[in-house]
């Protein structure tokens, strides 16, 4: 990854953060579309 | 820049004898490990030059009374890997990357109000061997990627110290190796059974 991809992602990262911070419902589906929890919340 | 490794790699896959024979014949597929724990993130594992602890590892298996525990004759599959792009657990950069992606999964975990996972000792050994957290981190690196349309790791590498000193107050322990998580299998070029040494030559 260049130092430009790198900041990239980082700022992507922040902007996801944020977006997700602020709806927890949309933080939910993130980690469980990530595979880490079950719906449920427990680890998958 | 650099995280597209050049050139390929030998690594071991430790299995049981009936498992490399049918991915050697071309029968069968090594499949993705999905535990929680796993160190590296899902995806197939090897031991990155490692054939002696790749066997070690299956032997110890072997031996171990679980009802998901299919080793009964340990066996060893080499593998040719190109590790492509790869998230190198060994560079500072990608190491602060993953601190940096802690940060973004504790904020969005506490929103979701589900738990936080937890690295924890195995058995009676001092070796953090169930490694939630760090499973669930590396996941999230893989996630974040997907949802900001970049592209994504095809492996994942890493050195783990682990195991007992090897003298007293040594800064080496039994069982340091490098592990490498294939997540996109086109990494893997091909199979191989390791060979017995010919030891009227040379080790080359």
């Amino acid at each position: 990854m260049s130092e430009k991809e790198r900041n990239e992602y980082l700022i992507g990262l922040k902007k996801l953060r944020k977006k997700l911070v602020e709806n927890p419902a949309a933080a939910r589906k993130f980690l469980v579309d990530a595979g880490i929890y079950t719906p449920k919340g427990n680890l998958r | 820049m650099y995280s597209t490794r050049p050139g390929l790699i030998l690594a071991f896959h430790g299995c049981d004898i009936s498992v490399q024979n049918k991915v050697l014949n071309g029968k069968s597929e090594l499949n993705f490990s999905e535990n929680t724990f796993d160190w590296l993130g899902s995806g197939i594992y090897f031991w990155e030059y490692s054939q002696e602890r790749a066997l070690e590892y299956a032997r110890r298996l072997s031996k171990q009374k679980h009802h998901n525990n299919n080793i009964k004759k340990p066996a060893v599959l080499g593998a040719v890997i190109d590790l492509g792009h790869c998230l190198d657990l060994i560079e500072y950069k990608n190491l602060q990357l993953l601190k940096e992606n802690y940060e973004s999964f504790r904020e969005i975990q506490i929103a979701s109000g589900f738990d936080l996972p937890e690295n924890k000792k195995g058995g009676s050994l001092n070796d953090l061997l169930l490694r939630d957290l760090d499973c669930a981190i590396i996941e999230f690196i893989h996630q974040s990627r997907v949802d900001l349309n970049l592209k994504p790791y095809d492996s994942v590498k890493g050195v783990f110290l682990e195991g007992d000193e090897i003298y007293p107050d040594a800064g080496f322990k039994e069982k340091n190796h490098v592990q490498v998580c294939i997540r996109n299998p086109n990494c893997i070029k091909g199979f191989f059974l390791p060979r017995v040494l010919n030891d009227r030559y040379p080790t080359v």
